[in-house]
């Protein structure tokens, strides 16, 4: 049998397994916060909020926030300067030229979470500013709001279980080397430092990115880290806060609520960046489809990742 | 000009948060703007990655009738064609 194929069939073992798995954890997840809930075990009315990691969390929101929105200035001034160059491309690319960027289960994970997320922001963003957003919750009517919200939870926490799974049996079994895509490396920095220069203009662009440039992994691990864990965990104490009080002070289970909200909001500002980036630049609008149907342009994957066309040619 | 309107939406909505989360500006029509920007875009998003879905389960339907079906490959061909 062609070594292809037993590879194929790992794949697919590997997929069916993650989502096995997934559904168990899921289920087990469920189950605990329902047999374990009594309402004997709320948190007491008179716990007192610790203001100093309230006070530290805004903090790194705030800065969080002045971070994301100076990124896309930078990004934005680099479309800007380098506008000529894509309108080059763009007028002498053979289109039908295609190179596999995305696998069908990235495509799927990918529209899970993206779904799960946007419907998280949509009916958790308006409960943190009722006076300008309150509208959309009386829209949606605050009950269902709040359903549908755990729903887009499950959502996205079962796409983080399962990608985990799914990825820890695929360098295990099938590919040692996918990790080494996504894992930020020195040029990386490099490349950020390079993008800054340009854009100030003491540097001519030079850009020699991998599969994955630095920008897009800010974007994976920061959907990785913030929704997948942080946001994830925060969600299922707050979700059943009697369950951890044993654990958790109840004092700093409120602040996990804050903490919570905080991150959503820095977590909403990366995905507006991220959104602009790959979708809303000039020479991208109105939509870029390279995540749905899971290949780039040869011209322009040689253009962007330059060193991942190359080893794809090396490979093959 | 429509292919730059991304630009000042996406800053519009970004710097009301940094203003709001710096206690810059926290209440008034500005701020109302610009947090309704961006759960627009929110809104935008979602119908943008459900007619994304679309379009993968249209590749996935074609993969599934046939198993040798690839985006690639069709590509590739289609490339060929336009050569001759």
């Amino acid at each position: 049998m062609p070594s292809k194929l037993i590879i194929m069939r790992n794949k697919n073992q590997i997929g069916t397994i993650s989502f096995v798995l997934t559904i168990l954890i899921l289920l087990a997840i469920l189950q605990y916060v329902n047999f374990q809930s009594s309402p004997e075990k709320v948190i007491p009315d008179g716990a007192v909020e610790v203001l100093w990691v309230n006070y530290i969390i805004e903090i790194i929101v705030a800065f969080g926030t002045i971070g994301l929105f100076s990124i896309t200035l930078i990004m934005y001034r680099k479309f800007s300067k380098s506008e000529g160059q894509h309108q080059e491309v763009e007028k002498t690319a053979n289109k039908s030229s295609l190179i596999e960027r995305f696998s069908p289960i990235q495509i799927i994970v990918h529209a899970v979470t993206g779904i799960s997320i946007l419907t998280l922001y949509l009916t958790g963003i308006p409960l943190l500013y009722p006076e300008h957003l309150g509208w959309i919750t009386d829209l949606i009517v605050l009950s269902r709001n709040m359903f549908l919200h755990r729903l887009a939870g499950l959502g996205l926490l079962s796409a983080a279980i399962y990608y985990l799974i799914y990825t820890v049996q695929y360098v295990k079994y099938v590919d040692k080397g996918f990790a080494k895509n996504i894992i930020p490396t020195l040029t990386d920095i490099k490349s950020a430092i390079s993008d800054i220069l340009f854009v100030l203009g003491k540097k001519e662009q030079k850009y020699e990115s991998h599969k994955f440039n630095w920008l897009e992994k800010v974007d994976i691990w920061s959907v990785a880290l913030f929704d997948g864990l942080i946001m994830c965990v925060t969600g299922v104490i707050i979700w059943a806060p009697w369950l951890f009080s044993s654990l958790i002070p109840t004092s700093y289970i409120l602040s996990i609520n804050v903490l919570h909200g905080g991150f959503a909001v820095l977590s909403l500002c990366g995905i507006l960046l991220h959104f602009y980036v790959v979708h809303l630049t000039p020479h991208r609008f109105p939509m870029d489809f390279s995540i749905f149907t899971g290949t780039v342009p040869l011209q322009e994957a040689e253009e962007e990742y330059p060193l991942w066309v190359k080893e794809v040619g090396d490979k093959s | 000009m429509i292919k730059r309107i991304g630009t000042p939406i996406v800053l519009v909505s970004l710097l009301t948060f940094v203003l709001v989360e710096t206690n810059i500006l926290t209440t008034g029509i500005i701020i109302t703007i610009g947090l309704n920007v961006a759960m627009l875009l929110v809104v935008i998003q979602i119908l943008a990655l459900l007619l994304g879905i679309k379009r993968s389960l249209g590749i996935f339907n074609k993969m599934e009738q046939s198993p040798l079906y690839s985006p690639v490959r069709e590509g590739f061909i289609h490339s060929q064609k336009e050569e001759q």
